[in-house]
């Protein structure tokens, strides 16, 4: 309860704050759009010269798309900016901020931000996504919808743990960005339909490094290619991963000097 | 001049040294990330050539398909090397002021840091073009490769000072990082990062060469690639030059105006 209300004052701060910005607040929304209407533009093109990626048609995979805006929505407003500080506050020192105060380090520096501004586009994403589930050619029930936003969430949350992945080793290499352009660099293997993907890679993806459980998963509950016991595996997979998280961000805590690199 | 060229050397250098400070970073954020994007590419096209029971598709088949997306990134990145903020950084923290002071020019200096990163990209691409040619037997001609080479630089010169004018938005505007990455987006989208012009529907194909962006990254990956072209070499130095002019000419204007602006204060 008394975290619900901590993360309320964030949230409430973090408006304010957008407001007073408000050409970066107008610019982060056209850019989000540009985005993904891009990207969307880019998968229409390829269905110019094919009926199916993979064994994906045209309406699997545009809603494939846009559980990416969706996801990516989320993602924007609620974790994106808490993250890529993470990295120089371990490089300048300046993670003091966080645990000195009489709250979980973790759940402060991952909640403090709220990006006011990527809520409008999770309203988009919501929008185009409804759209898209129009465009199935099969039905779904209720149950599959709670399920698919149950894990889209569940996604977020397991990108974020990838995200702490790259950037926790900064307690270790005092790099300035740690490795997150790695993580960067892999986004192909998240925005594109996991149906093009072969054994060895599917497995990597799967289990390693889980780019797979965060959107391609979720898509497939509307194609009755994830069946229940396949949520459940997902949900304890991610449980797994942040308690590894959890572990590594305590031993780099205890790494951590406070000195500025 | 000489005095220029060494301000860019020296900048170049220090660049250089903080880039292999983390060399493990460096080049683990490279491989990967232009390794994804190939082989994502390549099973993403071989599904395709298998649903259409075909081995080419708009001249391209898929061991070209995989020479295409692998330049491509690797030009992408050299164009793109630092991230946005190189110079609205400087801005936004008043750090702009010794930069003032000092009796060097500040475009130079940054340039110097800039074109690090993409000089070291540019070598792996070149290495990379070798070990084409000589194991994997690709059809490149050494003329074309060295055209295609001097084109790309001239992509960069002309993306620096693209980039610049938005880094200098930071005198009006409180962030410009989304702007940036906007720009970016088109030109990933309009200079064939994602999928190569050719399959592009012909209006769509019609509009995007209003854009400088095929001219920065297709059409130098085409020529690199001795691939068909529908511009001489000599054409496309001349359109980058239009283009390095007007770009070269914003950012003058947007620098002058936007000191008279600054305060100095920083935010």
């Amino acid at each position: 309860m008394r975290y619900l209300r901590l993360y309320l004052h964030f949230i409430r701060f973090s408006f304010t704050k957008a407001l007073q910005f408000r050409f970066d607040f107008t610019f982060r929304i056209v850019m989000d759009l540009v985005f993904h209407t891009l990207n969307l533009v880019f998968f229409r093109i390829l269905f110019n010269h094919t009926t199916l990626i993979g064994d994906w048609n045209q309406s699997q995979v545009t809603l494939f798309v846009t559980s990416f805006i969706l996801f990516d929505g989320i993602y924007m407003t609620v974790f994106a900016t808490n993250a890529w500080w993470l990295p120089e506050h371990i490089n300048k020192g300046e993670l003091d901020y966080y645990l000195t105060k009489p709250v979980s380090p973790l759940f402060f520096f991952s909640f403090k931000e709220f990006a006011a501004n990527s809520l409008v586009n999770l309203l988009f994403g919501i929008g185009i996504f409804a759209w898209a589930l129009t465009q199935l050619e099969f039905s779904f029930s209720f149950l599959q919808l709670s399920l698919y936003v149950l894990l889209i969430i569940n996604g977020t949350f397991l990108y974020f743990a990838m995200q702490l992945l790259m950037y926790l080793p900064t307690f270790w290499t005092q790099s300035p960005r740690g490795f997150d352009m790695l993580l960067h660099g892999l986004d192909p293997v998240l925005k594109y339909p996991i149906s093009i993907q072969k054994y060895v890679m599917r497995t990597i993806f799967t289990f390693l490094l889980p780019l797979n459980i965060v959107l391609s998963y979720p898509a497939k509950i509307f194609f009755n290619e994830a069946p229940m016991k396949g949520v459940l595996i997902i949900l304890f997979s991610t449980l797994v991963f942040w308690l590894f998280i959890g572990w590594l961000w305590k031993t780099g805590i205890r790494q951590y000097s406070s000195a500025s690199s | 001049m000489k005095k220029n060229l060494n301000i860019f050397i020296h900048a170049f250098t220090i660049e250089l040294r903080k880039v292999f400070a983390y060399k493990l970073e460096f080049w683990a954020s490279f491989i990967f990330s232009v390794a994804a994007m190939v082989v994502v590419s390549y099973l993403l096209w071989q599904s395709i050539f298998e649903v259409n029971n075909v081995t080419q598709m708009k001249g391209y088949d898929l061991n070209e398909l995989v020479i295409y997306y692998f330049c491509i990134s690797i030009t992408h990145k050299i164009l793109v090397s630092s991230g946005m903020g190189i110079i609205s950084r400087d801005i936004y923290y008043g750090d702009l002021n010794k930069y003032l002071l000092y009796p060097v020019s500040y475009q130079i200096f940054k340039s110097g840091t800039y074109f690090t990163k993409s000089l070291i990209y540019l070598c792996v691409l070149i290495i990379s073009l070798l070990g084409f040619q000589f194991f994997l037997s690709a059809d490149l001609n050494i003329l074309t490769c060295l055209q295609g080479i001097l084109l790309i630089l001239s992509s960069t010169l002309a993306f620096f000072f693209l980039t610049t004018i938005l880094e200098l938005f930071a005198f009006w505007a409180e962030n410009i990082w989304s702007l940036g990455i906007m720009i970016r987006s088109i030109m990933a989208f309009c200079g064939g990062w994602m999928i190569p012009l050719t399959f592009f529907p012909e209006s769509i194909y019609n509009f995007i060469h209003y854009t400088p962006f095929p001219y920065l990254l297709y059409y130098p990956i085409q020529t690199l690639t001795n691939q068909p072209c529908e511009y001489s070499f000599f054409t496309l130095v001349l359109i980058h030059c239009f283009w390095i002019l007007i770009f070269y000419g914003l950012q003058a204007l947007v620098w002058h105006k936007g000191k008279y602006k600054y305060s100095g204060v920083g935010i």
